[in-house]
Order: C-alpha cells, then structure tokens, then sequence
C-alpha cells in the first residue's frame, strides 16, 4: 500500500507540486515573518549586551502604572544619586542621559537615523561602551560626538556644527569626534549625538536629573546582591536591575515594539494558509474522484477501508511535508527580502546575519504540515466510501458525502456564528481575535454557501465570455458543470479579494472621515507635530508660545497625551491635556453632555469624557474620578461633560493641560493647533511658521489643513501599497488552485477535448475554451469577493466609526480588482490551455 | 422516425463523380514503436473508398481496422505511404490545414457516442459547425433532426437521453455538414439490437437517399451486412474486399480469414 502510494505520488509530480505549492507560500510568509524579526531581535540583543557590558546595576524610573516606561520627567535627582553613591558595594555610579532628539546636520536637515534620534551623555570609564574612530570625547558644553555609521551616511565632518532638538529649542554643537560600539558598529541604524552630561540634560528638558543610573560594584559584591541592596535603599518609583537583567529588558523591549511586525506578517502568512487549504482540499477532492476506479480497484483487492485512509492521510502528510519545507527554504530566501521590503517602504533595520531557530522551523512545519492534513481529511474520508464495485464502472459518480446534505444547515450556522461573533467584536467585547474568527467563519460560510449560488452566477458571468460563440459557451458551462469543484476553486479568490476589498474600503473611508473631520472641525487651521514620527521627541512647551508671537497667528492650541489610572477601574486608560479656551476656538466636538463652554472653562478639577467611555462605565455628569498619573500623584477630577469627536483627539479622560504637565510629568506636547487671524493667509502664516520651526524647533513640522490631508493619504497609500503586496501573496497561491484545477479537470475532459479536434476545432479553439473557463471561475471569485469584503467594510467603517463616519468605497480601486482577477485567469491558463492544445487526439478518442 | 427525401442535394462527396475515390490509402504503413520492439499494424495499404457507397471495415482485435481509419479520416499519420482524402494529400498537411480538412470534409460517430455533456442535443448536433463558424442551413437541420427522430429532444443534455438517441444525435452531427466521408466507429458498440438496427438503417438511407459516403468500422456481422462493401483486416493486411453479403456470408468470411 505504501509503495502504491509513493509510486503514485511520484508519477502525480505536477500536481503534488502545484499542491505542496500552495502550502509552501504560507509557510514561507511564516517562516520569513518570525527569521526576519528573530535576526533583528538578535542585533538588537547584542547592541544591549554591549551598551551594559560594564555595568554591574542600573537604577532607573518605574511607572507606577505598571507598563514598560517611566513617567516622561525622569525623578532621578542629583539627591538620588548621592543616595546610591552611599549604598555599601558601589564602587562607583554614573547618571546617565540617553533620551530622543531631532538631530540636524549642517544643512537643516535631519540626519538620517532608523528610529528616532538619539542624544547620550558622555560616561566616565567603567561604563563607557564605545570607542572612538575620529577625535576626541565632548569636553566643552558646545562639542559633540556622532556615531561613525551616521556620520559616514551623511558625509559629515569633524568641525561641522549639528543641532539637537529635544524638549527644547535647539541646540547647536561642533562635531569634535566619532566613535562606535565596542562589539558591534553603530546603535542599529540609530543616530545617536553624544553631549557632555549637563548639555544632555538641557536636550532633553531634565536638568540636575538623570535617565538612569549606572552602578559598578566593588571587589566581592555580586551584581545580584548590589542591587538587592539598591533597592532596598531606593523609593519605589525607582527599579534596580542588574546589567545583564537591563540587557535583556532593554532588548524585550526593542522585541516588543517589533511585536506588531511578526503579527502583521504572520496575519498574512495565515491568510496565505487559509486560501492554501481551499486549493488543498479541491485537489484531494478532484484526485478522489479521478481515481475513484483505482481506489473501487484496491477495495476489491481486499484493502480495508483503513488502509485506504491511510494512504490518502499518508499522501497529505507527504504533500505538506513538501510543501512546508520548501516553505521553509524559500522563508529563509524571503527574510532579506522582506527586510528589502521594509527599507524600500522607509523603515532601515539592523542586519547582523540571519537567525534560525529551532521555533521557526517547529512551527512552520507544524502548520504547514496541519493545514495539510486538516484540509485533507474530508476527501480522504470520502475516498474510503468508494464502493469495490467501481473499479468495475467506468466514471462511476460518487454518492453524495454526508457533508453534502448537512451543508445547508452548516454553512448557515458557520454564517450566523461568524456574524454574532464580529458582533460581539466590534461591539467591544471579544477584541480583535472575535472579529478575526467571525470573519474566518463568515469566510467558511460564504465558501459552504457558493456551490448553491456558484451555477446561476457562472451562467451570469459566463455570458462575458458565452459571446466568443460555442468555445465560450461550453467554458461557461464547464465553470457551472461541477459547482462545488468551481466554488472552492472560487472561494480561494474569494478570500484574498474580500481582504483587499476590506482594506480598501476601511482605510479610503477612514482617509474620508478624517478629510471630513479637518474641514468640519478644524476648517482652514494648522496643524504642527512632532517632525519624526513614531517615539521621537515631543514638541516643546515652549513652541506653543513662540507660535503665538508669529504675525498672522491668533490663537495656538497645544494638546498632550498620557495616560491614568481610574479607581475602581481595571487597566489604564488614556488622557488628554487640552488649553481647553484655545482649543475651543478651533476644534468642535459634538456634546452628550455639557456645551462648548465646558471646554472653554475647563479647569484643574474637571475632567471632560468620550461618550463610549462613559457608557462602557456607566460615568455620569458631576461624578468624580480617582486618578494615579504616572508619576504617582493622586488627584480628583469632576466629571463635567461627555462629548463624541469623531477624530479621537479627545481620549477617555480630557483635562487641562496644565494639570497634565505639572500632575503626570508630562513636559511636552504632542499637536498644536494653529488659527490664523483674521485677515491672514494659510501661505503666508505657513511660511513664518517654517521659518520659525527651521531655525529653534527642528523637531517639530507644520501642516496647512491641505497638506494635512496630503500627507495622511500618503501615509494611508504606503501601508495600504505594504497590504496589498502581502495580500497579493494569497491572490498567488489561489492562482496555484485555479491551474491546479484546471490541469486535473481537462486530464478528466481529455476524451471531450479529444471529439473537439475530430470534429474540427483548430488548436487555438481548444486553448480558447479552456481559457475562458478559468475566467469565469475568477470572475466569480471576484465577484463573490468583491460583496464579501465590501459588506464586511461597510459594516466596519459604520459599526466602529458610528454615525459620523464618511463612508467611502473606492470604485476605481475595485473595478481595477475584477480586471486583474479576470487576468489572473487568463494567466492561470497559459500553461493547462497549452497542454489541453497538444492534446493527442487518438488517445484521447480511441475505443477502448 | 422520418426518412430522407431524393430532393435534397446530395453530398459533396459525390459531386467528385463515380470514376474518382473520395478517400485512399497508397502503401500506407503504420508501425508504433521502434527498432526490436516495433510493431507493424498496417503494411502498404492500398484502398479506394468510392463515393455513395457504404464500406465496412472488419478484423480480428489488432489486425489494424481502427488504425486505417484513423489514417483514412486524417486524424492519425501513417509511417509510410500516402493517404488521400478527397483529392488531397493529407501526409503534406500541417495540423492546421489537417484540423480545417477535418472541419470540412470529415463526419465522425464514435461508438461511446462522445457529445459533449454541457451542450444539449440541439448545440452537440450544430458542434462542428459552430467550430468552423458556419451557418446551419435552418431546414436541412429540421429534416435532418426530424430524419433523426431526435426533434423532441434537442433541449435535453446527453444525460438525459438513452444511448439510441445519443448515438442518433451523433449522426446527425455527423451528416449535419454534408461531409465529403462519414467515419463510424463501432457505432452499434454500446447499442442494445433495436437501438442498433435503428442507427445503422439511418446510416444506409443516408447512403441510399443522400448518397453520401459512410466508412464503419465493425466486429459485428449484422452491422457489416448493412453496408455495400466489407474490407477484411487481418495482422495489417487486407485479406478480403468485396460485396458485404449477409450476416452468415460475413461471418464464413472471418472464419476464412483468421
């Protein structure tokens, strides 16, 4: 049985491949996904090694609040430090600055850096992890140094003036050296100044205080019990961790922020997966029914029905072990590629030599192989009915499966169960792994569903090709022949189509809604934010005055964020700080509760919440908050008004922002918001303000409401433009299920294709009509999901953006989706059309 | 069942005149294989299939009856030798010039009657010509379904007639064209005997009344006694041409010859 079944998977080569195919590309997605991320986790981990090797402790901020990061004010003190200084077993301690700045070379523009830039200050021996290339070390309060990798990349030179610009204005330094780490060269991409301590300080808005403080411990004294000690000596606010215990966090950390990474791509590889297993089950399925004479044959024989399961389980088992290896060969070629990708998108990630471990490769076999086996099942079982009598019939039909007939009530249910639970998602309750598995069920539904509606819109669509006269008509009706056969073929489209079609639809609406959201709320004002976006420095407190002082300008609204925690409630929650009487002039909200004079007249005790956040906690007007801000101050705010904003500036808990900087450290701002005085232009006003921005707040970038909008669509476009190349991965592999198909559909029709070109029919009329089948099968896929993904959408765009979202679907975008899955038909075809054209007409005829 | 009328044209076959064959074998060979392991089934044919006339082909398995008429209808090529069909050389065709010869001139019936199961009876009949992009001529096509018996059926699909009828939809797909030759294989193979005598008596009255050329191919004594003319094959070698005689003539015959 075993031999039979090797030797048949030997001879079956084509269709094994294109099969094994199908799981390769998920598998190699996964694969790529978790090398790529593991290979800069590790030269991550190694930077951190290194920046920690002399350092026996490290005392450094905690948030009361319980997450990763401290408060943004550092409550090290020149006090705290003295205080560890006198701890027995310090043999000598440093305060150290390594914090966020819009660095500047000679030119005005920022040097280029992976991740925001970065200022440091110089550390005395023991701790000092770097050595110099060029120069000398900052010895004066205007002298800097840059990393080699940085300097280099810019065409720098010792000599030339840099700017940093953290939570101040900027600040100009001569470059007097360049250095690199000890083991590895540069920070991984990032640029990092560093300063001597007390300019470091003034960079990042903590004079007399430190980021951290590095310990060394003397002769005897375990870094272990050094820090025991530490902590026994310290406040609370205040973590003590070894060096090695600071590398490892330090490099969890880094882990974590590339966390969304490895979700976005594996969310990809399993959509990949999931389509592979469509195209999995119809090749199982079709290859049971081809061969169902054989299977009747070994029936006859005496084989067990068993036995046959085994071979068919046998043969998935093969096919995915193919399948899943080759997955993992072409993951380990795809993580530099995918690395490509990303740098090519704007992102440059450290590369220090590929990783494997031994996870990956467990786990990519594991679902690959799984997926396999799941999707194969239904038709290995299916082969074990074959009767013994159909060795002896000629293209017996094979009764019915089970499935056939509960499928009505099972899709039905698979539609309703995948419904209530994007329901219970969206309505907040199960999260994103509830809308994700309602979707995968709503999928499974609409694929169950197809083979009921897969004849009348083959007949439909098929009329597009039933024209070209009897070759499209016979492909028409070949598409409508085995339904079930073209609905899953079908549904494999379907799913990565819906996906684009969703994305699509969600992320246009979304551009629309907050193109809306600038012309209703913020009509004609300006916007400035942080220049370098994602965890660089926050504007300054002090741009929002200087922003004042710019002629035109008549009010300036500065907004910051952190976040609370609520008595009584579980988690944190965030908070926004508003100037709530400019911030009123420029911004309109809708009111629940309380009117536009609550803004106007919010003071230290009042707090302003969303509508959602005060119905999930049943918050009423005039009830008061317990709040803990992240630097471990109590205060009590009053509930004064509910508002809805449709542009999720105002956060759970709005309040003033000056409670916000003093209460919760919170230094900077994150937006400030520009209204121009009454007979002022946007051009006029946007140039002083770059002017202004150029020369003291390089760290911070205006946006006219146009250009606003601009740069979102962009930043829309490039992940959108990130989607639909992963996306397209699952558009391939249903493709490998369209020639699979069709390759296995025209070895069955061989004897039709045969009277074909007996009776007449050229070459070009056989690959014609083979072609146009594959159109019709793609069309429907399309078609169906073109209405999967749209209704999916929609019901997102209203249900998460409520009455105020702008719906958008972007025709053009779709229409554009059909034509290249009728391509992807043609495509398909080439090869199959070829082979069903080269077609020997007399074996194909001939009298048995 | 309806038969054929003398008024309607005859086919074209027969405008070439009695003194010319429609289709003909010169030293046709046909070996599969090569070196040790070639085998012969047809050696130097020699073979004129004239015009009007019903010609049977007989044998024992393998003495070489289907492969002469797949040289014969061109869908094959011999080894060696000519093959003529209609005046033309069909070994100096391409298969595009072979495909349209084919269109043209050629009318098959196979004996597992092979329509095609997603067109009706109506488009299975119009097939060939809808290949060729030609226009049925709309009454010829009703006397010739209604000849057929098969009137009432052209909306069915092939699964849902008896094999009698699928094999008459297949003649009238074949004669539909006004083929120079009408091939026949086994056409009565997988017929039950009424459903037989049915199909081979409409192939005699479209020789008879149409005088159009039918070429069978048979292992079927009384289904050869319907034709003119009964070739015996025998190890790739014709053994007997003449008269096709009665059932029990025949039957001597291919005791004689094997």
């Amino acid at each position: 049985m075993l031999r039979a079944m090797l030797a048949g998977f030997v001879s079956r080569r084509l269709r094994v491949a294109l099969t094994a195919s199908a799981v390769a590309l998920g598998v190699a997605l996964m694969a790529g996904a978790y090398v790529l991320t593991d290979t800069i986790n590790a030269s991550f981990a190694s930077i951190f090694a290194t920046t920690n090797s002399g350092i026996a402790a490290v005392v450094s901020p905690r948030s009361v609040l319980g997450g990763d990061n401290g408060p943004q004010l550092s409550p090290i003190t020149g006090q705290v430090l003295a205080r560890v200084r006198r701890v027995p077993g310090v043999a000598e301690a440093a305060g150290a600055i390594f914090g966020t700045a819009t660095l500047t070379g000679p030119s005005g523009r920022s040097l280029t850096t992976f991740g925001p830039g970065l200022v440091a200050s110089a550390l005395p021996a023991p701790f000092n992890a770097t050595v110099m290339v060029k120069g000398h070390r900052p010895e004066a309060p205007g002298q800097a140094d840059l990393d080699q990798m940085s300097f280099e990349r810019d065409g720098l030179h010792l000599g030339d003036v840099i700017r940093a610009a953290g939570a101040g204005t900027a600040r100009a330094y001569r470059l007097v050296g360049t250095y690199r780490l000890r083991t590895s060269g540069s920070f991984g991409g990032t640029a990092v100044a560093i300063l001597t301590l007390p300019e470091a300080q003034a960079v990042v808005g903590e004079p007399g205080r430190y980021d951290e403080v590095d310990v060394a411990a003397s002769t005897g004294v375990s870094p272990q019990a050094l820090s025991e000690r530490l902590a026994a000596a310290l406040p609370s606010d205040l973590t003590v961790r070894t060096g090695r215990q600071q590398a490892a966090s330090e490099s969890a950390n880094a882990a974590n922020q590339l966390g969304f990474l490895r979700t976005f791509l594996l969310v990809f590889a399993y959509v990949a997966l999931f389509v592979g297993a469509f195209i999995i089950l119809n090749t199982f399925s079709i290859t049971v029914a081809q061969r169902s004479r054989e299977l009747g044959l070994v029936r006859a024989m005496g084989a067990s029905r068993a036995q046959v399961l085994a071979s068919m389980v046998g043969e998935s088992l093969l096919v995915g072990l193919v399948g899943s290896a080759t997955g993992l060969g072409l993951g380990l070629l795809a993580a530099p590629a995918l690395d490509q990708l990303f740098k090519s998108l704007g992102a440059d990630l450290p590369d220090n030599g590929t990783v494997l471990q031994a996870r990956t490769v467990v786990v990519s076999l594991l679902a690959g192989v799984g997926i396999t086996l799941l999707a194969g099942l239904a038709p290995s079982l299916r082969a074990t009915r074959v009767p013994p009598v159909a060795a002896l019939r000629e293209g017996a039909p094979l009764e019915p499966t089970r499935w056939a007939r509960c499928s009505l009530p099972a899709c039905l249910a698979a539609l309703a169960g995948g419904a209530a639970l994007v329901g219970w998602g969206l309505a907040g309750r199960g999260g994103a792994g509830a809308v994700g598995g309602g979707a995968l069920a709503l999928l499974i539904g609409v694929a169950l569903l197809s083979p009921r509606f897969v004849p009348p819109l083959a007949y439909a669509l098929g009329t597009t090709v039933a024209w070209r006269g009897v070759t499209g008509k016979m492909a028409r009706e070949n598409a409508r022949r085995q339904p079930g056969r073209t609905a899953v073929t079908a549904s494999a489209l379907m799913v990565g189509l819906a996906l684009v079609t969703f994305v699509s639809i969600v992320a246009s609406s979304t551009q629309a809604t907050v193109n809306q959201v600038l012309d209703d709320d913020l009509a004609g004002n300006m916007v400035v934010e942080p220049s370098s976006s994602g965890g660089g420095p926050g504007l300054p407190a002090a741009l929002a005055p200087a922003l004042g002082r710019v002629p035109g300008v008549a009010t300036v609204a500065a907004v910051t964020f952190s976040e609370a925690k609520v008595a009584g409630l579980r988690g944190t929650q965030t908070v926004t700080g508003i100037d709530g009487a400019a911030l009123a002039r420029l911004y309109r909200v809708k009111w629940v509760v309380g009117t536009a004079s609550v803004m106007a007249h919010l003071g230290g005790g009042a707090a302003i919440v969303t509508r959602s956040f005060a119905s999930a906690h049943h918050l009423v007007a005039g009830q008061r908050l317990s709040l803990l801000t992240p630097s471990g101050r109590h205060l009590v705010a009053v509930v004064r008004g509910v508002v809805s904003d449709q542009a999720g500036l105002l956060d759970d808990i709005t309040l003033s922002r000056g409670v916000v900087e003093g209460q919760f450290s919170q230094p900077t701002d994150a937006v400030d918001f520009v209204g121009y005085a009454r007979g002022a232009t946007a051009s006029s006003v946007k140039l002083a303000v770059d002017r202004l921005l150029a020369s003291r707040f390089p760290q911070a970038q205006a946006w006219t409401a146009a250009e606003f909008k601009r740069h979102q669509a962009d930043q829309v476009g490039s992940l959108l433009a990130l989607i639909y190349v992963l996306l397209a991965l699952a558009v391939v592999v249903s493709l490998f299920g369209l020639v699979n198909t069709l390759v296995l559909s025209i070895y069955e029709r061989s004897r039709e294709l045969g009277v074909l070109r007996a009776v007449g029919a050229s070459r070009r009329q056989v690959r014609q009509l083979v072609r146009y089948e594959p159109v019709v099968t793609s069309l429907i896929g399309a078609a169906t999901g073109l209405a999967v993904g749209a209704l999916f959408g929609v019901v997102m765009v209203l249900s998460v953006g409520g009455s105020t979202a702008v719906l958008s679907v972007p025709l053009p975008t779709l229409g554009a989706m059909a034509v290249v899955a009728a391509a992807a038909g043609v495509a398909a075809a080439a090869l199959p059309a070829r082979r069903a054209s080269r077609l020997d007409i007399l074996a194909a005829v001939a009298s048995e | 069942m309806g038969t054929f009328t003398s008024s309607w044209p005859v086919a074209s076959g027969s405008t070439t005149g009695q003194s010319t064959p429609i289709a003909a074998a010169r030293g046709a060979r046909k070996t599969y294989g090569s070196g040790e392991a070639a085998v012969v089934a047809l050696e130097d044919i020699d073979l004129d299939i004239w015009p009007g006339r019903f010609t049977a082909i007989m044998g024992p398995s393998g003495s070489g009856k289907s492969t002469l008429m797949h040289l014969l209808a061109g869908l094959d090529r011999p080894t060696g030798g000519r093959v003529f069909l209609d005046g033309v050389d069909l070994t100096t065709l391409d298969d595009r010039r072979l495909t349209r010869l084919r269109r043209e001139k050629v009318g098959f019936i196979f004996q597992s009657f092979n329509l095609l199961p997603v067109l009706d009876a109506r488009d299975n009949v119009l097939l060939p010509l809808s290949i060729a992009h030609r226009r049925p001529d709309p009454a010829w096509f009703g006397q010739l379904v209604a000849a057929m018996g098969i009137a009432d059926r052209l909306s069915h699909r092939p699964a849902q007639l008896s094999g009698g009828q699928q094999q008459r939809v297949a003649v009238a797909r074949a004669l539909l064209g006004r083929p120079a030759v009408v091939f026949a294989d086994e056409p009565t193979g997988n017929l039950d005997s009424k459903a037989s005598a049915q199909v081979l008596g409409l192939l005699r009255q479209a020789v008879d009344e149409l005088g159009q050329t039918v070429v069978m191919v048979t292992h079927d004594a009384h289904a050869a006694s319907f034709a003119d003319r009964l070739v015996l094959l025998s190890d790739g070698h014709i053994v007997h041409d003449g008269a096709a005689g009665s059932p029990e003539e025949i039957l001597n015959l291919l005791k004689e010859a094997c």
